[in-house]
């Protein structure tokens, strides 16, 4: 008779354990990271550096604190609001293909981007208007889904996101329209920005990207109960007492912000915001209070080693970190689906 | 001992010395161009992707494509000077260089024969060579002469000319306005069929057939003789027939680049043009 909430409880504590153990690999991969790059640091220096020992040249501290930390963190930063986003919107969906793009907050980011880049202004205040603009395009294709959609109240999920494909679609054909018309300058800065690429990093950045995740993660942190409970059905959720046009609205505006600076800040990143929510779940089960966490920890360390490669793959050239975030994640995302599903025990 | 003449000559050479940079990166083809052609290939520890294909410069570590350099890598080089084109970047990056202490100097871009001067004085005085480069621009003035000798007076009567972006066959790109092509294009006296549009554009059977283009511009690394070229290229069937359509090599680092060379690839191309 006792069996089965004594199982409930086991399960739970393994679960937390794998959480944990994540938790440990993080700041071991964002630390190996760091430690690696076109200049070789080694671990004696990578020590003195971390203990602000003066016993170590001007240019390695330059190179270590002003490029390579803020790098490795902004790219672990923004792997994991992508993971997050996409955690948040699959939930939301119930739709294992779903990922940020699909409300529009990739294309509309590009497109601010793009128009940056149209005009020429890219290096405008100080660089951070495109940021800015990219930011702006992405809350304001999601502000139009909003619209559409009576403030994401009305109409049901799968309207949502076939509106979401018919803007997609829209805005896909004035990106286009943009990059027949752009000079062969811009258009090269265009297409390297879709590429996507950590290398602009600076601290203000980092910084900036923090607070959007703290604000993103939060939001979909204390809706983590009621996207479970959207698992079984938007009505059974409803007679749960989940006011769900109220959870829709804040995990969407939850992902716009996150998906929305991150890209703003590294350009167009696919297959993370799809893919790490889905290592989440093979790892730690369907429960959003473990989903979240695990989206943050997977995306995060894939991000920072995909920015690694690109450092140091073909230093001192970079190679653009979007090709190889698939490279890299793509093998243990089928490995993860290849083990017996222990998991779901 | 010691004089205080021969003092103060140890002392300007010391000085002197320290002012020429011993490790160089530089990036943007016209900028490495132009340091090689002022005998600083030695010191140039490493170029980006376009400088590779200059003379001297292939076995030098590659620091990526222009417009996508990373601070590390360059600063991985120990330069104690980044020389770079106006279209480097990301921009931060280059500010991440700066921060860790080593110059970088940014030559400003000009599609424009008559600034290469300005580019070639800019090069110079950054890296301490003046002399050499008032050299190279007396002789990037007398090649500009010598283009302007080929031009003139045929301003009435332009041929047309079409510049192919011809990579790979099949993909046919040809150069509008705004691109260097058509920069080139005047200044060697002809009329660019294509300035309708900006950027390199696919090439439009229909324009091509109607402009009747006198002649075709390409790449000397496109392989095929020339039939086997304006046989690939839709719409020039009738001209070619007529046999009054030439096709015209150049090299593209030289012919685009707007560095040293450009001007007496453009007389080249000048004369060419003005063969009967």
């Amino acid at each position: 008779m006792n069996r089965a909430p004594d199982n409930d409880v086991r399960r739970r504590g393994r679960l937390r354990r794998r959480l944990i153990l994540l938790g440990v690999f993080f700041p071991v991969v964002l630390l190996t990271a760091a430690a690696l790059g076109a200049v070789n640091i080694g671990v004696a220096d990578l020590w003195r550096l971390l203990v602000g020992s003066t016993d170590v040249s001007e240019i390695l501290r330059a190179i270590f604190w002003d490029i390579r930390l803020p790098r490795v963190l902004l790219a672990a930063l923004v792997g994991s609001a992508l993971a997050l986003a996409g955690a948040g919107v699959q939930g939301l969906f119930r739709n294992p293909l779903a990922d940020p793009a699909l409300i529009g907050v990739s294309a509309g980011a590009a497109l601010g981007a793009v128009l940056c880049f149209f005009l020429g202004w890219q290096g405008a205040l100080g660089g951070w208007l495109l940021p800015l603009a990219a930011f702006a395009g992405g809350w304001l294709a999601v502000l139009a889904l909003g619209v559409f959609n009576s403030g994401f109240a009305g109409g049901g999920t799968a309207k949502l996101i076939l509106a979401g494909v018919a803007l997609n679609a829209m805005i896909g054909s004035v990106l286009g329209f943009f990059l027949f018309s752009a000079t062969d300058d811009a258009l090269r800065s265009m297409t390297f920005w879709t590429l996507g690429s950590c290398a602009s990093a600076q601290w203000p950045q980092v910084l900036v990207l923090f607070v959007f995740l703290v604000v993103g993660g939060f939001l979909l942190w204390r809706n983590a109960r009621f996207l479970d409970a959207l698992q079984l059905g938007e009505d059974q959720a409803a007679h749960l007492g989940v006011s769900v046009p109220r959870v829709r609205r804040e995990i969407i505006i939850a992902a716009a912000l996150l998906a929305g600076a991150a890209t703003a800040f590294a350009g167009t990143i696919g297959f993370i915001g799809l893919v790490a929510p889905h290592m989440a779940r093979l790892l730690l089960g369907s429960l959003h209070r473990f989903v979240l966490p695990a989206s943050f920890l997977l995306g995060g360390m894939l991000l920072a080693l995909a920015d690694l490669g690109s450092r140091t793959l073909v230093a001192p050239a970079e190679l653009a970190v979007g090709i190889l975030t698939a490279a890299i994640g793509g093998p243990f995302f089928l490995w993860l689906l290849r083990r017996p599903s222990s998991w779901s025990a | 001992m010691l004089r205080p003449a021969t003092i103060l000559a140890v002392l300007l050479f010391a000085l002197t010395a320290r002012a020429e940079p011993a490790r160089i990166v530089t990036a943007g083809s016209a900028v490495t161009e132009i340091a090689a052609a002022l005998g600083l290939a030695p010191q140039i520890v490493a170029v980006d992707t376009s400088g590779k294909e200059l003379d001297g410069m292939g076995d030098k570590p590659d620091v990526g494509y222009v417009r996508m350099l990373g601070a590390e890598g360059i600063l991985s080089q120990k330069p104690d000077l980044v020389l770079v084109s106006g279209e480097a970047g990301p921009p931060p990056v280059l500010e991440q260089i700066r921060a860790a202490g080593v110059d970088v100097v940014v030559i400003p871009n000009g599609h424009s024969l008559d600034n290469i001067d300005d580019k070639i004085r800019a090069v110079a005085t950054a890296t301490g060579r003046t002399e050499d480069g008032d050299k190279l621009i007396t002789r990037v003035e007398a090649d500009l002469q010598a283009l302007r000798a080929a031009t003139t007076g045929n301003d009435n009567d332009r041929p047309g000319v079409v510049f192919l972006l011809a990579r790979h066959t099949g993909s046919l790109m040809a150069a509008g306005s705004d691109t260097a092509a058509h920069a080139m294009i005047e200044a060697t006296g002809g009329r660019n069929i294509c300035a309708d549009f900006t950027g390199y554009k696919p090439l439009s059977a229909e324009i091509v057939a109607a402009a009747t283009p006198d002649f075709v511009i390409v790449s000397e690394s496109v392989g095929g003789n020339d039939t086997e070229l304006l046989a690939s290229v839709p719409g020039l069937g009738a001209a070619q027939t007529a046999g009054e359509l030439r096709v015209i090599r150049v090299n593209d680092a030289a012919f685009l680049g707007f560095g040293p060379r450009a001007p007496s690839a453009a007389a080249e191309v000048a004369l060419a043009l003005r063969q009967p």
